[in-house]
């Protein structure tokens, strides 16, 4: 196959894969603008690498493979990598991320943007400085004027109930 | 591990507060217990769904503040009918934006004519879908044609888009009713219904440039360097994303995105240097097919393992040098699937009215090929430039391989309302010399 034309099947399969590929950065590095840097330089070498990809094989361990490969790069780059331990555990943990349906990725994400449609005015807050502006700890909790003692929590709570919603969303829409 | 410890670590974990002995403990946990391994990947998957769908809002709000400002400047108004060619570069950073939007129940628009070799993939959702005529299409669709296929699709609120090969487009609308066309990747064609200034303009968007527009006719092609725009006959406003410098670009302009500003130049400079070929679709002089050895010369174009097998040819009349030619077949009556060989003929001494299994042409060179689903009203096209060389008369043969029981294809003939067509492109003699 022409390169130009398996480049173009590889730009197809991570625009199919994207969220999965961005999930095993995330569990990695937990940081969604960090995660996004590195899933853009995933994206260049997942396309400098598309004659290597064996079509017969899936291609989403492929292409974790090398997100895995581009945060390792990175925490080198860094001299900042974590020990050697909880490197290992990280990669460990991202390896585990992705292991579910793929049809769970596709239903919830439906059933998200429905429950985040209902979210209260204070939640869709926090929701925005934090899942959009990747703001945490002290300084999400001074924008989002809610105690810094309480932010993980409250986090969880707005987790608790976006997933409380779409498991209704899911079950009402089977 | 009590299920209260494990949720308070997991939510240490999202945050990356977590220090390598409770890392440890956290992975122990997950590996050992199925229904915590379960939890960790139920949140970080809803971990990152919200982080991309919490950028998409931030994004929609963003354009809907664009087309609000846009409304009101002067240019808008002046805008009547708008011809413009815009060149988009950007394939990689496109990507950033591949988070699908929610369609909406109602269609948004429908696929008029599908066409070429490879399928139209529509994603909606996370979930692929073959394109054909008459496909709806929704909020929020990311549409992608093929190295070798074509798709003209119509939007309901008058805007029309022809997606060259190799493309990708997501078509959008905001809260309040804009349409957002957004070009990631390829080369399309936009005629834009003109539209009352009171009404936003369609906001098409490239991985660095925006272009406004309330009443146009304009191509998209994404290169992977940068975006070009070129501006048959009207005005538009064409802005660079990152430094926010606009420009106005009128007829006969172009303007490309780049390192530097914008600058606007005279679009017969650009054109002067491009190779320009002119197009010509030759309808076929002759065709019919044999089935099981008897001959048949009506509106339909039947192909069937060693069945049936359909006879083209074409009269090519120009002299110019031809740089391209293409074969063009419409499915009518019964779809079907397999692989088609579109061999050369040897010889031009037959006609549809007279075809026998003894004077039917032989073929000879497999010229083109095309393996996969025919849908119905679906055009296939194959590419027969290493056939059609010059002025004259072109037959093929078609056949298809053997398959199961019922494997065959009909397509329209002449007599129908969906013909063959050769669409050859050209460079017209004067040009040459």
């Amino acid at each position: 196959m022409h390169n130009k034309e398996q480049e173009f099947e590889a730009f197809l399969n991570i625009t199919e894969n994207r969220s999965r590929i961005l999930a095993v950065i995330i569990a990695m590095v937990q940081d969604f603008s960090v995660a996004e840097d590195l899933f853009q330089e995933t994206v260049l070498q997942i396309l400098k690498s598309s004659h290597l990809y064996d079509k017969d094989r899936a291609f989403l361990p492929w292409a974790c493979g090398i997100a895995r490969n581009v945060v390792k790069r990175h925490w080198r780059k860094l001299k900042k990598q974590p020990v050697s331990m909880a490197q290992e555990i990280l990669i460990n943990l991202a390896e585990l991320a992705v292991e579910d349906d793929p049809d769970l990725w596709r239903e919830e994400r439906v059933a998200l943007h429905h429950c985040l449609k209902k979210m209260p005015d204070r939640f869709q807050r926090l929701f925005i400085l934090r899942y959009a502006h990747n703001y945490k700890g002290k300084e999400l909790s001074e924008r989002a004027d809610i105690r810094a003692g309480s932010i993980r929590t409250t986090l969880a709570r707005l987790r608790g109930k976006l997933r409380q919603c779409i498991s209704m969303q899911i079950e009402v829409s089977q | 591990m009590t299920e209260k410890e494990f949720e308070k670590m997991l939510a240490s974990y999202l945050e990356g507060e977590m220090d390598e002995h409770d890392l440890w403990s956290f992975q122990k946990a997950i590996k050992e217990i199925p229904a915590y391994r379960r939890r960790f990947q139920e949140e970080l998957r809803l971990h990152t769904l919200m982080h991309e769908a919490a950028k998409e809002q931030v994004a929609h709000k963003k354009l809907t503040s664009v087309s609000l400002s846009a409304t009101r400047t002067q240019w808008g108004r002046r805008i009547s009918a708008v011809a413009v060619c815009l060149i988009v570069g950007g394939l990689l950073a496109g990507m950033v934006w591949f988070n699908l939007l929610q369609p909406q129940d109602t269609g948004f628009g429908v696929f008029l004519n599908v066409s070429g070799s490879e399928p139209v993939k529509v994603v909606r959702h996370g979930q692929m879908t073959i394109a054909q005529a008459g496909t709806v299409i929704y909020r929020g669709d990311l549409i992608t044609s093929g190295q070798r296929s074509r798709a003209t699709i119509e939007l309901n609120e008058g805007t029309n888009l022809v997606l060259e090969e190799a493309s990708v487009v997501l078509v959008d609308q905001t809260p309040d009713a804009q349409t957002i066309i957004r070009l990631d990747a390829g080369h399309a064609l936009f005629e834009v219904e003109k539209r009352d200034p009171s009404i936003s303009p369609v906001l098409v968007q490239t991985a660095d440039a925006t272009v406004e527009v309330f009443g146009t006719l304009f191509t998209l092609e994404a290169a992977l360097e940068n975006t070009r725009l070129k501006v048959y006959e009207g005005l538009v406003e064409f802005k660079q994303i990152n430094d926010g410098q606009a420009v106005k670009v009128g007829s006969e302009k172009y303007s490309e995105t780049g390192s530097g500003p914008l600058v606007v130049g005279d679009l017969s400079e650009l054109i002067s240097h491009e190779p320009q070929s002119v197009e010509l679709t030759i309808p076929a002089s002759d065709d019919a097919y044999l089935d099981y050895n008897k001959a048949f010369n009506n509106s339909t174009l039947k192909v069937e393992g060693k069945r049936r097998t359909f006879y083209l040819k074409f009269h090519v009349p120009v002299t110019g040098q031809i740089t391209g030619a293409r074969l063009q077949l419409t499915q009518m009556i019964d779809p079907g699937s397999g692989t088609l060989r579109f061999h050369s003929a040897s010889d031009n001494n037959w006609s549809e009215d007279q075809l026998t299994p003894q004077n039917a042409p032989k073929a000879q060179t497999e010229c083109a090929r095309y393996v996969g689903v025919v849908m119905p009203r679906q055009t296939i096209e194959v590419d027969v430039s290493n056939r059609v060389r010059g002025k004259g008369f072109y037959s093929f043969v078609v056949t298809m391989d053997q398959g199961n029981t019922g494997h065959d294809i009909w397509f329209g003939s002449s007599e129908s309302p969906f013909p063959p067509k050769l669409i050859i492109s050209y460079m017209p003699e004067d040009d040459l010399n």
